[in-house]
């Protein structure tokens, strides 16, 4: 073979190797942008999936079951059980779409996670309270789950019209706010208590489950309060997830006034304060023992 | 010497402490649908009167419920680690279940053993166990028990593991985006309980799409003696079909993985 020869077949080769590259290039730039649009999708989705989908199944299961038992009772029309007709359980499950959306859910808050990987410490040098940060994230989740909220609202107001829950009156639609602001924030002190408890444990997503199980069961996500019997009725009544979920429906739909309104901002009120000094406490003692490399 | 005491201390109590939390929590998940059931049954006056729920009775959906915790304890205590899928395809960590010689579903799904969820696992069959003694009067059950309930395990097993398989295939399309998490929250909320309160399309929906049904709906009326005779041998064949489906469409979308895909 000439050295021409050799000249031409090695500039053949690199013509040939700069065009496979290219072309492997093509394929991996066609490739990481299907894999671009698929992040975004799954972030989209995601996002949907947890903020639209989230608290609405169980009380749409809730309506079929209440539907189920009333037209077992013969109760359907004007008929009620135990105080209740199915058209105000209809109303009271639009509420229960509406405020739950609203009141703060524990997969807002990381804080366990933080202490547990150790990653407190760079806020523990900055000019500010660390509990100012998490504040920021209890106030952008309910300004998003109240335009989530709206949003539900009026699909259901859409489709169902006055059988939907429309509150009695403006003033009423504020009272309900505010006692669900409170609890809200209530449920946000007892998350992020628990979230602190990681100082001393080494897993408690059981703890925020065990939570919620008990804020949703006596605040009445299953139930209306005032429809279980009285006895445990007048017992959750005491407590902070009454006041944040069922009776804010219940006063929309004009079954408590402002008397029990007022009632419940004081327990309410009673609640924050208790919680607020725990947390204090908690986060106190937790940072004393805490060494910055977490458990 | 005295901190070194203190940390062991804590380092040896922490997991009997989480060990005693998870019992509780799912304690709290039992009891928190009993006394629900209870209440709704007491709307209509003494306990399992008048009322009935679609059909079933306060009796009847005691053992439903039975069915459901157990269905329930069966995914804590075996398929714990579906929970995680999402994240660990997104950080590639399939790959050494892959290279395996065994099922890459089977290697993954069942390498988390909960003792927590086998002690709930026996609490809800303890529940199960009470319901269907305490039935035997009431609810005319007999020695018919020897061979259903049996079967009803065995539905209740089968069809948990590839429900599982089929809410954990969605994540290798759209993955970590809770999709499937949320799907299995939502269809075993809808399955725990009785069919027959939802409008005809959507149970039949759970029944023969997503077969939600087989998890406490189908074990609990086969017990009870509810089903249709034809019925009753007709349905464990849609769950072999629903498993033969599941299983192809979770071996393509594994085609999908690449490890690291983030």
């Amino acid at each position: 073979m000439t050295p021409f020869a050799t000249d031409v077949s090695q500039a053949t080769r690199a013509r040939d190797g700069a065009g496979s590259q290219a072309s492997r290039n093509l394929r991996l730039l066609w490739r990481s942008v299907g894999y671009e649009f698929r992040k975004r999708i799954q972030f989209r989705t995601g996002f949907v999936v947890r903020e639209m989908m989230n608290g609405a199944v169980e009380p749409i299961i809730m309506l079929f079951v209440y539907a189920a038992l009333y037209r077992s009772a013969g109760a359907e029309g004007t008929g009620s059980l135990r105080g209740w007709s199915f058209d105000e359980i209809l109303k009271y499950v639009a509420g229960l779409l509406v405020v739950r959306k609203l009141v703060f859910h524990n997969r807002a808050l990381d804080v366990s996670t933080e202490i547990f990987e150790g990653r407190i410490t760079k806020y523990l040098v900055m000019p500010f309270r660390f509990f100012v940060l998490v504040q920021g994230r209890f106030i952008q989740y309910t300004l998003l789950q109240v335009v989530l909220a709206g949003l539900v609202w009026g699909i259901g107001y859409g489709i169902l019209g006055d059988r939907w829950l429309v509150p009695v009156s403006a003033a009423a639609t504020v009272q309900a706010m505010l006692l669900v602001g409170l609890g809200s924030y209530c449920c946000f002190l007892l998350y992020f208590i628990i979230h602190s408890l990681a100082f001393w444990l080494d897993v408690v997503w059981s703890l925020l489950v065990m939570a919620w199980f008990f804020i949703a069961f006596t605040g009445g996500s299953s139930m209306p309060v005032s429809q279980m019997p009285a006895g445990l009725a007048r017992v959750f009544e005491y407590g902070f997830p009454y006041w944040t979920i069922s009776a804010p429906i219940e006063v929309m739909m004009g079954r408590l006034g402002p008397g029990d309104v007022a009632r419940g901002t004081g327990i309410l009120v009673g609640w924050l304060i208790s919680l607020e000094v725990l947390r204090r406490f908690v986060w106190r003692r937790g940072l004393a023992k805490y060494v910055g490399a977490g458990m | 010497m005295r901190a070194y005491m203190r940390i062991g201390w804590v380092r040896k109590s922490q997991f009997r402490w989480e060990f005693l939390n998870q019992v509780l929590m799912d304690l709290l998940f039992y009891v928190s649908f009993v006394l629900t059931f209870k209440i709704l049954y007491g709307l209509g006056g003494s306990e399992g009167g008048a009322l009935s729920l679609a059909g079933w009775s306060y009796g009847e959906v005691r053992v439903y419920l039975g069915m459901a915790f157990v269905a329930d304890a069966l995914v804590m205590t075996f398929l714990g680690q579906q929970w995680h899928f999402g994240a660990d395809l997104k950080d590639g960590k399939l790959d050494s279940f892959r290279v395996r010689p065994g099922s890459t579903a089977f290697l993954y799904f069942f390498q988390r053993f909960s003792p927590e969820g086998l002690t709930n696992l026996a609490i809800a069959a303890s529940w199960l166990g009470y319901s269907l003694a305490s039935g035997f009067g009431s609810l005319g059950l007999g020695l018919d028990l020897l061979w259903t309930l049996p079967a009803a395990l065995v539905v209740i097993a089968f069809s948990q593991v590839f429900l599982m398989i089929a809410y954990n295939s969605v994540e290798l399309w759209l993955m970590h985006s809770d999709v499937g998490h949320m799907a299995s929250l939502m269809l075993s909320n809808l399955g725990e309980r009785p069919l027959e309160v939802y409008p005809r399309m959507l149970s039949r929906a759970l029944k023969f799409v997503m077969p939600v049904a087989a998890l406490a709906w189908y074990p609990a009326s086969l017990v009870l003696g509810r089903l249709d005779p034809s019925f009753a041998a007709f349905y464990p064949l849609v769950l072999v079909a629903f498993a033969w489906v599941t299983a192809r469409i979770f071996r393509r979308g594994l085609r999908n993985y690449e490890s690291a895909m983030s």
